[in-house]
Order: C-alpha cells, then sequence, then structure tokens
C-alpha cells in the first residue's frame, strides 16, 4: 500500500504542482499588473482587475478537480490502465491509495491558496504603502497566535471543521471516482468520460439539494446541524468510495 | 506438468455482439501456445478476461487454482500490444516500479536484456521509437518469474530483422515450467515455437491441438492450417 501511495503521489505530482507553482507565480505577479493597470476611471477593466483576486481563486480550484478527473481517468482507464489495473494488488488498495493522495494534495491546495492569498495582499500592501516591515512582522505575530489558540483552546471548533473539511474532500473526491468508474461499465460503449461528467455534477446536485433540505432546521443546535452535516458527507463518500471499488471487482471494461 | 489456466463455458458480450461463445481451455504449464485468430475472433477480449481488464463476463475461470484476482495477477507477466507507460516515465523510473510491486522482478536481467536492445537508463520512455518502447516493455515482462506469460502481438511492431531477436528473449527467458501464451497474426515466423496451438474463430475455439501432431496429421504447417481454416 505504502509502495503503491508513493507511485500515486509521483503520478500525480505533475499536475498538482504545475497549478500550485502558476497560482502562486501569479499571486506573485497580479498585484503588479493591477497596480500598473488601474483604471479607475474605466468601470469595465477596474472591475477585471479587482475580480482578478476571485478569478484567481476559482482557477485554482478548477485546476485542481481538472487534476483529480485527469488523474484517475488516465491511470485507471487509458492505455496506463494496463499497468495500474494489473499490478498485483487488490481493487480496495488501488482506490485507496488514490483517495489518501488525492486528498494529501487537496490539503496542500488548500494551504498554497491561504499562502497565495496571504503573499498577494502582503504585496498589494507593500506597494501601496499600507504596510510596513515591521507591522508585517506583528500581523504575522498575530495570526500564528490566533492559529496557536484556535488549535488549544477552541478545540471542538477545530475538530468540527477538520471533519467538515475531511467529509467535504471525501465525498468529492468519492462521487469523482464512482461517477468516472460508473461509466466504464458494459452499459455504456461511447462517450465515457462525458457521460461520467454528467453524472458527476448531476450527483453533486442531488445530494446538495437534499443536504439543504436535511440541515436547515433551527429547532436543532447549529454545531450538532454541522457535524450530521458532515456525517452525511462522509458517509455518502465513503460509500461512493466501495462503490468504486465494487465495480472495479465486478463490472470494470477497459478498452 | 499440472493446469495453471481453467476456462469452462467462458461467454462474452459487448451489448448485443458475443465476441467468446463458450470457450472451454486447459492450458497446462511447460508450453508456449499460440493464440491464433483474425481480428474480431476474441484473442484480445480472452486475454483482457485472464488480465482482469475485462470482469463482467460469464463462466468460471480458475488460474492456478484460484479464480482472478491478486494471486493471478503475482503469478501473470502480461505484455500487452501497446505500450502503457506514462508520458513522464524514463526507463529507470520503470526499473523502481517493476522492482518495487513485483517479487519476482529480476533486476539484473532486466538491466542485461537493455544493455543487449541498446536502451539506456534514464532515457525517457516518450523519446523512444515504438519499436524500442515494445521492445523495453518485453524486457521488463521477460525480467519476471512469472508462471504464465501473456504476450499480446509481441512482434506485431517491430521490423522482420527484430523478430527473431524477440523470440530469442522469449524463448531464453522465461522458466521451464511456466506457460506462455502468445496471440499473433504473424504464424508463419512463429510457428516454430509453439506446443499447442488454440484456434479462435468468432469468439469460440475451433482448435486446441498440440502443434507438432497437427502438423504432421495435416501434412502441412499451421501457417497453412491457419489460412485454409479462415479463408475469406
Amino acid at each position: 500500500m505504502l509502495k503503491l501511495m508513493k507511485y500515486e503521489f509521483i503520478h500525480s505530482m505533475r499536475t498538482f504542482l504545475i497549478s500550485y507553482v502558476v497560482f502562486l507565480a501569479m499571486c506573485v505577479i497580479y498585484p503588479f499588473l493591477a497596480d500598473k493597470f488601474f483604471f479607475p476611471n474605466i468601470p469595465f477593466l477596474y472591475m477585471f482587475f479587482n475580480l482578478g483576486f476571485i478569478l484567481l481563486v476559482i482557477g485554482i480550484i478548477i485546476a485542481l478537480f481538472v487534476s483529480l478527473f485527469i488523474n484517475f481517468h488516465h491511470s485507471m482507464f487509458k492505455k496506463p490502465a494496463y499497468l495500474t489495473l494489473t499490478l498485483p494488488v487488490s481493487s480496495t488498495q488501488l482506490v485507496l491509495s488514490k483517495v489518501i493522495m488525492s486528498i494529501v494534495w487537496l490539503i496542500i491546495g488548500i494551504f498554497v491558496l491561504m499562502i497565495g492569498l496571504f503573499i498577494m495582499t502582503m504585496i498589494t500592501s507593500f506597494i501601496n504603502d499600507v504596510i510596513t516591515i515591521s507591522e508585517l512582522f506583528d500581523t504575522l505575530k498575530e495570526m500564528l497566535g490566533s492559529v496557536i489558540h484556535y488549535f488549544i483552546y477552541d478545540s471542538k471548533d477545530f475538530f468540527k471543521d477538520i471533519l467538515a473539511m475531511m467529509s467535504g474532500l471525501i465525498f468529492m473526491i468519492g462521487s469523482i471516482y464512482f461517477a468516472l468508474t460508473s461509466a466504464h461499465t458494459k452499459w455504456l460503449r461511447k462517450h465515457r468520460l462525458i457521460f461520467g461528467i454528467i453524472l458527476y455534477i448531476t450527483i453533486d446536485i442531488i445530494v446538495a439539494y437534499i443536504g439543504s433540505d436535511l440541515f436547515t432546521s433551527s429547532a436543532i443546535n447549529s454545531d450538532i446541524l454541522a457535524i450530521l452535516q458532515s456525517l452525511y458527507y462522509l458517509s455518502l463518500g465513503s460509500f461512493m468510495i466501495f462503490g468504486t471499488i465494487y465495480i472495479f471487482d465486478h463490472y470494470i471494461e477497459i478498452d | 506438468m499440472n493446469d495453471l489456466i481453467q476456462i469452462q463455458n467462458l461467454n462474452k458480450s459487448y451489448g448485443k455482439k458475443q465476441v467468446l461463445r463458450n470457450v472451454n481451455l486447459t492450458l497446462t504449464s511447460g508450453k508456449i501456445v499460440g493464440l491464433l485468430g483474425p481480428n474480431g475472433s476474441g484473442k484480445t477480449t480472452l486475454i483482457k478476461i485472464l488480465n482482469g481488464l475485462l470482469k463482467d463476463y460469464q463462466g468460471h475461470i480458475l488460474i492456478d487454482g484460484q479464480p482472478i484476482g491478486v494471486h493471478s495477477k503475482e503469478i501473470i507477466s502480461y505484455l500487452p500490444d501497446e505500450p502503457y507507460f506514462e508520458n513522464w516515465m524514463t526507463t529507470s523510473d520503470a526499473l523502481h516500479l517493476f522492482s518495487d510491486m513485483y517479487k519476482d522482478f529480476d533486476l539484473n536481467k532486466a538491466l542485461s536484456l537493455m544493455e543487449r536492445m541498446d536502451i539506456e537508463k534514464k532515457i525517457k520512455i516518450k523519446e523512444l521509437s515504438k519499436g524500442m518502447k515494445e521492445k523495453f516493455q518485453l524486457a521488463l515482462v521477460m525480467s519476471r518469474k512469472a508462471k504464465i506469460y501473456i504476450l499480446d502481438e509481441p512482434i506485431g511492431g517491430v521490423d522482420p530483422a527484430a523478430r527473431d531477436f524477440i523470440l530469442d528473449i522469449i524463448l531464453n527467458n522465461y522458466d521451464q515450467d511456466a506457460i506462455v501464451i502468445l496471440s499473433t497474426h504473424l504464424i508463419a515466423d512463429i510457428e516454430r515455437i509453439f506446443d499447442e496451438v488454440i484456434f479462435l474463430k468468432n469468439g469460440g475455439v475451433v482448435l486446441h491441438e498440440d502443434s507438432e501432431e497437427l502438423r504432421v496429421a495435416r501434412q502441412s504447417s499451421i501457417d497453412a492450417i491457419f489460412r485454409e481454416e479462415f479463408k475469406c
């Protein structure tokens, strides 16, 4: 299993690393571009550069989604599948190693996102003389203090947030894997990737719709509601991961 | 000799099209078996099923006495008809992967085969020519001390001069107790190495015999018998 995870890490490293490096580079470059081409008198361009922050964040999220889809689809259903699926390991080991490494890359992605936004804010502040070096260190110290306080004194919130994050990631990965794998069975002969993407979107919409109905009660404590919502996504994510394994064991068809 | 592969009443359909029809085969160790048939006869489908790449079929298959699973993958060394390496992989990456994942992989043997093939270490596989990629893949597959070798069109993509070299690699690198299943269209080039031949036609086994007995009985080469059997 560890060897499989090692190769999964090496395999997925390229797509994820490229996304992260491009994002961080854009976070460094963007404030200079925004400063140079600031057009407060031209509403369209002013809005465009203000949107840059949001576009960068959306860009990295889309890049992570695409990386998850491409990595799984390529190694499990294209030519490399002839190697991946004939390795002397069980489907459970194969799928779980991919799930674990995807979680690792997505958690790294969350940190990269925070670091990128922090860099962008700092550079923008320096360019506009809003902050000095000593103020920057004070800000960093303050942020570190808040993080430590959060870990030590708000352990209940910390646990709740970790559970929410992990259940969200497991659901996202599980639903992508399940949708793509379902498309590679005898019931579908053509346009398998497109069908997989449509199925993923459908699953997401249905689950979110049911979730919004189930977890909006004002009669229940909000903390309990949040934990129940996390457990809802965790159980559905786990169900889809094991569904993926089941399909690999009983119905898979590699072209 | 023991029965390494037992196939009973195997049927497989793609939609309404039946590609394997009631296949029954028992293959014993210590043999080189030619799996022969025209395009669309079901050779690749049968090979994919044996390797666990197609799971939805009717019938029973036992490999070394066990259903297809982790054990069968441990003892089958499979060469597909096209290279399966990732674009980023170097020859060294592939060697490390095989060393890590297959207990029966002999790294020194692979390195010596690569030297014979003039394939360098640490070179990107995608930079190799198609023929060199196929040779490299064959070197990896034949460097395993497997019980079953399944080679799908191993000489299909190489020039006639390289075919003898590849046959030599196959003949000199498999364990004498193993079974080698070899699928090919180029029967004349390869028939001398077969101990047994299987003819597949429209998904069914039309012939499964000892190749020498077949030649004697029909007073003809396997290639000629094949041409006669599959005459359009």
